[in-house]
């Protein structure tokens, strides 16, 4: 693959997608220079020059997108997929000779189908933009990650996100119906919207969480839910997080589930209500979140009182809960004010997040060892648990430290974290990751959760579906040097 | 890439644009131009971004021009974000003007400046409203730079025929507030003073076009500013004028400076106070007309395509009404034009002068 774009070849991508924009002047493709991986993102902050993608391309119709990428099969460039460069892991990061394929420009919001309960959406749409949409004609989503404020659908899909009512609606992948991808050599996947199928493997999932290495989705049909009626947020206390996750593994075994169920490890725990300037309690705060029909979130918020009381957690009231809800969001909303040069804990702080994930009975293993392997480098390790299921959940660990104004160190830490907290969360048994994906940055633990065997089917998937070796190179361990 | 400099920029400015840069664009959804056009560069990060690169040397000046020119300023943005010092607008405009004081502004700005000085619009409006005198006034109806005279004569009808004696006064091209906007300070100094000149002291100034609102604001704190659109509501509320034959229904577009201003709501109550349903657009707020901060001057396309997606949210039955001259001229097209509301008005006026109160 070559690191460098012929420019006469540019006259042909334009004739091939008249109605594309292409952008190839630096000031301007620098916006498409990193995605929102805090390494990248502390690479600038100290003053590095990201290099620009080479040409930024901006589509309006899966025509367009799979014009563009035959012109590109035919002449062997390299395509990234880009949406709004939210993805935290580099999946976004340009790659030298490739073009990015910017796709806020496929932004349609097709149908909602008020029959089937689905609305048919392109990538490029902002999540919250779709939930706003559907729930004026009285429906949800059911998807609300922190970043549903400046994320679009398709990154979402590649990543196979979560969001934070996921306990009861699932995680978007399992909420796809139909899919719309391009392929590496141009033609068209389409899968029609089926409620379910028996029809073979289910060819769907190897776009969800391909990251664009795969294909480029286009187009999605995706189930919603009736939009809630009524909310009953709650909060608790338990005496220690290993309550907490039998309290929680009750409530998703009861048949009647809480759409938020969030367990805040101790030390979250003190942050919490540090941060409100309350007394910080003895013990684990727990979050639930009922929703439904009056009646079905009423009962709802019975069992898991039952259930959570049966644990031995005490009953803290509807504010915790009200107060997480009004605040939702602010995790990324304070990302700034944190990470910027001058930010609250000084100059160079390093900080990000580690979602991974295990079976309940790995998981108080598995957060033991990654908490202690994160602290061997930074400063501070949180941990909440906020993605259950019948077998297991998410752990999500925050990590962070300052360095007062030392890149270098902060970059460092960085590092060394992310390498101790992977390795431990695979030796405990756990995933590399529960919904932020893979990218560039958990590329090189991938393997050790697949397995040798696994990585070659998803390379053999892989040189099916782009059997140049094309789209997203470097992403997922997959395909040349990103 | 072109030779890079430390451009001089308030602190306050830097401080939000050094802040917004980090931030992982979470006002993304709020954003019209976004929305309309799919433009990394027009989500409000990509203002502060080039901002702060400006304000420490990582972007030449030369490089900057064209990525501080897709903003609308309809402080949708603000909306959702937990920081209140954040104003994308006036970082916008702050950046403008230091590349206009380094000389790397658009041509579009100094022909804007070209134009104001020889006393035309910036925009092209058609005719150009003509000053009209009252000995006594009650009203000084300052005109905008693209309110056209139909608008204009539309107003001095209805804001007479409720007893109001109106001025008319037209300033020389601009008030200085688009001037402001594309970030030709001086030139704006120059027209706000030329237009303090005309302006009586002592009589209340009703601003045909809310885009004069912060110029006028700015020449005495103590004089009586009004929306044009406020004081209609004020005369239907109360009866002073005789209005008759309402359509049955309207799409109402809420021009950004009204949302944000104290005119809100004022146009959804004079049509219902006139009988007419009232459609708003599902997300009212987020929908721009692409007419604010000299958008259409330093990116035509950008404006018209921010424009048909507004036309496409209004879709339904009944006239567009709005409250904004620059905004009815975005949203009006060839086969359907967009009243401003006071020509509305106009047209549900009683010509029978004894029936008027």
């Amino acid at each position: 693959m070559p690191t460098t774009i012929d420019p006469t070849l540019l006259d042909g991508l334009a004739a091939v997608a008249p109605g594309a924009r292409i952008e190839t002047d630096p000031s301007k493709t620098s916006d498409h220079a990193h995605d929102w991986w805090p390494r990248l993102l502390m690479q600038r902050r100290a003053g590095e020059d990201l290099p620009n993608p080479d040409v930024v391309v901006a589509p309006a119709s899966t025509d367009e997108v799979a014009a563009i990428v035959r012109w590109a099969h035919e002449h062997d460039v390299a395509i990234v997929p880009f949406g709004a460069g939210t993805g935290v892991c580099g999946g976004a990061a340009p790659v030298a000779g490739a073009i990015t394929l910017d796709l806020k420009r496929c932004n349609r919001i097709l149908e909602v189908n008020d029959v089937d309960g689905t609305v048919t959406v392109e990538p490029g749409v902002i999540a919250q933009t779709l939930e706003d949409h559907v729930s004026a004609r009285g429906w949800t989503v059911g998807h609300f990650p922190s970043s549903i404020h400046c994320s679009t659908v398709g990154g979402f899909l590649a990543i196979r996100s979560a969001g934070q009512a996921s306990n009861l609606h699932g995680k978007l992948e399992d909420r796809v119906v139909g899919l719309e991808a391009v392929l590496g050599d141009g033609r068209v996947f389409e899968r029609r919207p089926v409620p379910q199928s028996a029809s073979g493997p289910d060819l769907v999932r190897l776009f969800l969480g391909g990251e664009g290495t795969t294909g480029i989705i286009t187009k999605a049909t995706i189930r919603l839910d009736p939009r809630p009626e009524h909310v009953i947020d709650h909060g608790w206390l338990v005496p220690d997080l290993q309550t907490g996750l039998d309290g929680i593994r009750g409530i998703m075994r009861s048949g009647v589930v809480p759409a938020v169920v969030r367990l805040y490890d101790a030390t979250d725990t003190a942050v919490v209500f540090g941060s409100q300037g309350l007394e910080v309690p003895d013990g684990c705060l727990l979050i639930t979140g009922s929703e439904g029909s009056q009646q079905v979130a009423t009962f709802t918020h019975e069992i898991a009182t039952r259930i959570l009381t049966d644990v031995g957690a005490q009953d803290l009231g509807s504010e915790p809960g009200e107060n997480w809800r009004a605040h939702r969001h602010n995790m990324s909303y304070r990302f700034a004010e944190n990470f910027k040069p001058g930010g609250t804990f000084g100059d160079a702080l390093t900080i990000d997040t580690m979602e991974v994930a295990g079976t309940w009975s790995v998981l108080p293993g598995l957060y033991d060892d990654v908490k202690a392997a994160l602290e061997e480098h930074v400063d501070l390790v949180l941990a909440h648990v906020s993605h259950a299921y019948a077998t297991g959940a998410s752990i999500y660990f925050t990590l962070g430290a300052m360095n007062e104004g030392d890149e270098d160190q902060a970059l460092a830490r960085y590092d060394a974290a992310w390498a101790a907290g992977q390795s431990a969360a695979l030796e405990a048994g756990g995933t590399c990751t529960h919904h932020h994906g893979i990218g560039l940055l958990r590329a090189p633990w991938l393997a050790q959760e697949l397995g040798e065997v696994g990585m070659d089917v998803l390379r053999g998937v892989k040189g099916v579906l782009d059997p140049k070796g094309l789209l997203n190179p470097g992403k997922l361990g997959l395909g040349g040097e990103a | 890439m072109s030779e890079r400099t430390n451009l001089p920029l308030a602190e306050p400015i830097v401080a939000q644009a050094v802040h917004g840069s980090y931030c992982p664009k979470m006002c993304n959804h709020t954003c019209p131009v976004l929305r309309a056009t799919g433009r990394t560069d027009a989500v409000p990060w990509g203002f502060h971004r080039t901002v702060a690169d400006l304000a420490d040397g990582r972007l030449a000046p030369a490089d900057a021009a064209e990525r501080l020119i897709a903003c609308t300023g309809c402080h949708a943005c603000a909306e959702g974000c937990i920081f209140e010092d954040q104003d994308v607008p006036e970082q916008v405009r702050a950046g403008r003007a230091a590349l206009h004081s380094a000389g790397a502004s658009l041509p579009a700005v100094a022909a804007a400046e070209e134009a104001v000085a020889d006393g035309r619009s910036p925009f092209d409006r058609g005719d150009t409203p003509g000053a009209v005198g009252a000995t006594a006034p009650t009203i000084q109806l300052l005109v905008g730079c693209r309110d056209r005279a139909e608008v204009v004569a539309a107003a001095v009808r209805v804001l007479g025929a409720a007893g109001e004696s109106v001025a008319v006064v037209v300033p020389d091209g601009c008030c200085g507030g688009v001037l402001r906007d594309l970030g030709a300070t001086e030139a704006a100094a120059d027209a706000t003073a030329t237009l303090a000149t005309r302006l009586r002291p002592d009589v209340p100034v009703v601003l045909l076009d809310p885009h004069c609102h912060d110029t006028v604001d700015g020449l005495d704190a103590d004089r009586a500013v009004e929306d044009l659109v406020a004081v209609l509501h004020r005369l239907v509320e109360s009866g002073d004028l005789d209005l008759d034959g309402a359509p049955e229904t309207v799409r109402w577009h809420e021009p950004c400076l009204l949302v944000d201003g104290p005119a809100a709501g004022a146009g959804p109550a004079v049509l219902a106070g006139v009988g007419s349903l009232v459609e708003l657009p599902g997300e009212a707020h987020r929908g721009c007309s692409g007419a604010g901060l000299g958008m259409e001057l330093l990116d035509e396309e950008a404006a018209e395509t921010v424009a048909r997606q507004r036309r496409a949210m209004l879709a339904g039955p009944g006239p567009i009404v709005t409250g904004c001259a620059g905004a009815a001229a975005r949203l009006s097209t060839d086969d359907e034009p967009a009243l401003h509301l006071v020509q509305l008005l106009d047209d549900l006026l009683d010509d029978d002068p004894e029936s008027v109160a």
